[in-house]
């Protein structure tokens, strides 16, 4: 063991091809697929090479990638039956992983619910949204936190899809706590971005539970004031998160091509967040498929070199 | 088609960016060769398979130089290993292709005579170097570096220099000169055009091999593939709706070939993971074959066990882009 974190650390893995582009977008490499894009052998080397170097938990963004029962009209072609995705669910815990799930709500990353011919936001929504939280709750038997998104959706980071939306104000808490105590019904803690805390953070403050786990974003060269504060408003709300009583796991990440990404938000953790935090994730945007392999393996080496460095086991025990 | 260079860049010497007790964190200075000779033997060997016919290799103080042994780096290879590396990549298909870098924000490898620049010293130290390292590689392209001498990328480092006017053509025409007398042809990184392309232009001489470094999308240029490029990058900031408009950074390989340069293009999965693709995509549907040398992928990654995914991520992407624009050239 060369680093001394015993927090939870968390791999992403994409089953969903569908997160960025809608059916109807203009894209060059993030549109909409009607098939999924995983390889499943592809999946267990990474996993079981994040699982040899650090990882013990992976975050999986199953979206349309699974046939759900209550909905079947959202699952694409290449989607994983029950009883497939109960065995991988069982393969993935056998390498030393424990699965959890994910759904993103957020307009930005909701392209995989572009088969649910419903009205979006809506009660229907809601209800939908709940019997998909349900299924997948049941299916990874209970994890102790479930993702549900809900990033950033402004016209900016929708800017790729063919019909953007977003939801301002009420509108947004009512979704995200209603899905939240779908989660907690389940019997999981639920987990959000924490993105919208930047739109109006007393809103936030009052309208989101502190029993919600947050993660930032912070995916860039995180650099510091004189002061120590963070130039980057991202970062900086993590501290502030923080101060008000939030639990955090912050996300990095190599999507953006920044090697040192992982460390620097495991710095975040370690020098400015008073509270503890639940984990730290690495969130590779990238599809899980047979060309994709080195980047994937890519991001398991830069979080397996941030946390050797940032926590390292001989500096604890001096 | 004519073939083409299809390289990699590797760093034999991690001493080009920090230079001792500098600010920079990710890019500092090493007391001893750091390299990690497995990773780079999984690499030069996996080259071939990844369609590359070129290896550029950037030296610095990675070698033991007899004119100037107090250059290298502790650990820093012999001649008679490197000369054997050279080899062994010659017989694998892969032709390798030196890189000193003279430019003032990456010298730091120069030790003492970086803080010599302009004066006859340093051109005199400056050439013994080129020819020691010519006498090992003999290729037919010599690379020189020579980007980023401005104060924004010397900022953290503990000397910064930057020449202007006579002081750095001096140098540098010292630089080309020597490498024409060995018989190989300079070759430079061409971003100095960003910031003085009127003077880039006028005293650049026509027969050094430009390379106008870019890792982006290239979104303000011309695409055959994706006509809707502007349209999607709303949120890329270099992106505009007119390719005449397009930033110089890009704009620059049209006028480097209308300037009647031949002309090396470089991409990378530095800070873009789509940059082999639109560079092969545009060296492809745009550029005049007969001025493009080549193309080339620097990953910007020491050659370490950590970066190890990195530079094979760099690798499977460039195999990407050329099989998909340049599949008569896929052996």
């Amino acid at each position: 063991m060369e680093f001394c974190y015993t927090n939870k650390k968390i791999f992403t893995l994409n089953l969903t091809p569908n997160r960025f582009g809608d059916p109807l977008c203009v894209s060059r490499y993030r549109g909409y697929n009607q098939r999924t894009l995983f390889d499943i052998k592809t999946v267990e080397t990474v996993l079981k090479y994040a699982a040899e170097k650090c990882f013990d938990h992976v975050l999986i963004f199953v979206g349309d990638a699974y046939e759900y029962e209550s909905h079947p009209e959202i699952a694409v072609e290449g989607a994983l039956s029950k009883a497939e995705f109960t065995e991988f669910l069982n393969k993935v815990r056998a390498m030393g992983l424990t699965p959890l799930p994910m759904l993103d709500f957020g307009f930005a990353f909701d392209a995989w619910l572009s088969r649910a011919d419903i009205a979006i936001p809506s009660d229907e929504y809601l209800s939908l949204a709940s019997d998909l939280i349900k299924e997948l709750c049941e299916v990874f038997d209970s994890p102790e936190l479930f993702h549900l998104g809900f990033g950033d959706e402004s016209a900016k980071t929708q800017y790729v899809k063919a019909l953007r939306r977003t939801r301002n104000g009420e509108e947004w808490f009512k979704c995200v706590n209603a899905l939240c105590n779908t989660v907690r019904i389940c019997g999981s803690r639920p987990w959000i971005w924490a993105d919208n805390f930047l739109l109006d953070k007393e809103a936030f403050d009052k309208n989101i539970a502190k029993d919600v786990v947050l993660s930032t974003q912070s995916y860039g060269y995180i650099k510091r004031f004189p002061n120590g504060s963070y130039r980057d408003e991202v970062t900086q709300s993590a501290v502030e998160l923080d101060k008000l009583g939030y639990t955090q796991i912050p996300a990095s990440s190599i999507s953006f091509s920044m090697s040192s990404n992982a460390l620097l938000n495991m710095e975040l953790e370690k020098f400015d967040l008073k509270l503890p935090c639940l984990g730290q994730l690495s969130n590779c945007l990238q599809n899980c498929d047979e060309d994709s392999v080195y980047e994937l393996k890519y991001a398991v080496e830069a979080y397996y070199d941030g946390i050797c460095k940032v926590f390292p086991c001989e500096k604890e025990a001096k | 088609m004519k073939d083409m260079m299809f390289s990699l860049m590797l760093n034999l010497s991690g001493n080009m960016w920090g230079d001792p007790n500098s600010r920079l964190r990710f890019s500092n200075w090493h007391e001893t060769n750091d390299l990690d000779l497995d990773v780079w033997h999984r690499i030069i060997d996996a080259m071939p398979s990844f369609g590359f016919n070129a290896v550029l290799i950037d030296v610095g103080d990675g070698i033991q130089y007899d004119s100037h042994p107090e250059v290298s780096i502790p650990g820093a290879w012999s001649k008679e290993f490197m000369k054997k590396e050279l080899d062994h990549m010659r017989s694998i298909g892969i032709k390798p292709y030196p890189k000193l870098n003279f430019s003032g924000g990456h010298d730091a490898w120069l030790k003492q005579y970086s803080h010599m620049l302009g004066t006859e010293k340093y051109r005199q130290v400056c050439a013994d170097l080129i020819k020691e390292v010519h006498e090992l590689f003999g290729s037919e392209y010599f690379h020189l570096g020579m980007d980023e001498e401005d104060p924004t990328n010397q900022r953290a480092l503990q000397f910064q220099c930057v020449r202007r006017n006579e002081v750095f053509w001096k140098d540098v025409y010292h630089l080309f000169d020597t490498c024409r007398s060995l018989g190989t042809t300079p070759w430079i990184w061409s971003d100095m055009y960003w910031h003085r392309p009127k003077e880039f232009f006028e005293r650049m001489p026509k027969d050094v091999l430009q390379c106008n470094w870019n890792y982006s999308a290239l979104a303000g240029l011309p695409s055959k593939d994706h006509p809707e490029l502007a349209l999607e990058s709303g949120n890329d900031s270099s992106v505009v709706n007119n390719p005449e408009d397009a930033r110089i950074q890009e704009r620059a390989f049209m006028d480097f070939e209308k300037a009647g340069f031949k002309q090396t293009l470089c991409c990378s999965n530095y800070s873009c993971f789509e940059s082999s693709e639109r560079s092969f995509e545009y060296a492809r549907h745009f550029m005049d074959p007969e001025k493009l040398v080549g193309i080339f992928t620097a990953p910007w990654a020491l050659t370490e066990k950590r970066s190890e995914a990195r530079l094979f991520d760099a690798m499977q992407r460039f195999y990407k882009a050329k099989k998909k624009y340049y599949p008569e050239l896929m052996k």
